[in-house]
């Protein structure tokens, strides 16, 4: 045996430094992360199931008829319904990415994953979001009639200023968060394929 | 899952990943302690949905091993972090102690898959156990096992001829 070969044989019997936690400390870590991970996903579904219930209830309490305004309403809610299903469902796919499985399957459901995360944070979020402002543009002809003018330049001017400061922090997000995908991917993809090679 | 059963697989494993991460992670101790917490913390999530399909110490492995390979999500700045070699921080004999940083200057220099096959082969595993691990077939893992010892070898003597 040549001095490398030793070498390699004397890996394990390294020394090893005492673990900087004991298992209950990892069984408190993991089930800290296990219940914030619950309150983050729920305080985002709730964020925008609030926004939704609060259309609704606007809705009905108005008990306007007119097809113009169920039109409007409904497009709002169902871009806002949308969002949230779609979110339930991207959390739902990640929890079943099984980490125990062979580094192969692994690393091709994680890039199918963040694949469809590029999916849901680029056209997705456009046509949800373009929905919502649709569904209020479809609303401005019956706050005009039945608002006063002030009220309704109001509502024409606050919308535009909440519109563009939206399509701005959600962009730049979005761009931030697609980089990030395509990076990852790049770098996934990449070994998953050196694995085969 | 039951804490003894856990804690039986912390204080049996606990050594095996760890050296795992270390080798994985350039000798960067600090590295390795954060994704041994990781792996463990996944180990203890994942525990109910182990089929049994495959023995406890491969799904270990199987976990350390995804663990490592998907740290770049995870830490964005992985790249800064272990971009350079570390010196580990060992108490162990100075022969053992200087093999050992060799061996982690070497290892640093590969890729991240020949870094996790390279582990997985310090751990004398059988190349049946490699390839369940990595999820390749038995001759793809000898093929690899050759040529990642080529290269292992190739980068010692080139050290070696360095330090002369």
């Amino acid at each position: 045996m040549n001095e490398f070969d030793n070498m390699i044989s004397g890996w394990k019997n390294q020394a090893i430094p005492s673990a900087a936690n004991n298992a209950t400390d990892i069984t408190r870590m993991a089930q800290k992360r296990i219940n914030d991970s619950r309150k983050k996903h729920v305080a985002t579904i709730a964020v925008l199931g609030i926004t939704c219930l609060v259309l609704v209830l606007f809705a009905i309490s108005t008990g306007t008829q007119s097809s113009l305004f169920i039109a409007g309403i409904g497009l709002m809610i169902s871009a806002l319904a949308l969002r949230i299903g779609v979110e339930w469902w991207s959390s739902e796919q990640l929890k079943k990415l099984d980490v125990g499985e062979n580094a192969s399957s692994y690393l091709k459901h994680l890039v199918g994953f963040y694949q469809m995360r590029k999916k849901i944070h680029g056209s997705f979020t456009v046509i949800t979001f373009s929905l919502y402002v649709l569904g209020f543009v479809v609303l401005l002809p019956i706050f005009k009639s039945n608002l006063s003018h002030g009220f309704f330049i109001y509502i024409i001017v606050s919308g535009i200023v909440i519109l563009v400061s939206l399509i701005y922090f959600i962009r730049k997000k979005i761009n931030e968060e697609l980089i990030n995908l395509n990076l990852t991917i790049t770098e996934l993809s990449s070994i998953a394929e050196s694995f085969e090679v | 899952m039951e804490q003894d059963i856990f804690q039986t697989i912390y204080a049996q494993y606990y050594p095996v990943v760890y050296r795992l991460c270390l080798g994985y992670f350039k000798g960067d101790s600090g590295l390795a302690d954060d994704m041994v917490q990781e792996v463990f913390i996944r180990v203890w999530e994942k525990y109910n949905y182990f089929k049994g399909e495959s023995q406890v110490n491969t799904w270990i492995y199987r976990i350390a091993v995804n663990c490592c390979l998907t740290e770049i999500r995870r830490k964005k700045s992985y790249e800064t972090r272990v971009l350079r070699y570390q010196e580990p921080e060992t108490d162990s004999a100075e022969k053992q102690q200087n093999d050992q940083k060799t061996l982690h200057q070497c290892i640093a220099q590969l890729n991240e898959p020949d870094r996790v096959l390279t582990m997985l082969i310090l751990e004398d595993l059988s190349h049946q156990d490699i390839a369940r691990i990595l999820g390749i077939t038995e001759v793809n893992v000898r093929v690899k096992v050759h040529r990642v010892k080529e290269k292992l070898h190739r980068i010692y003597q080139d050290m070696e001829v360095e330090s002369l």
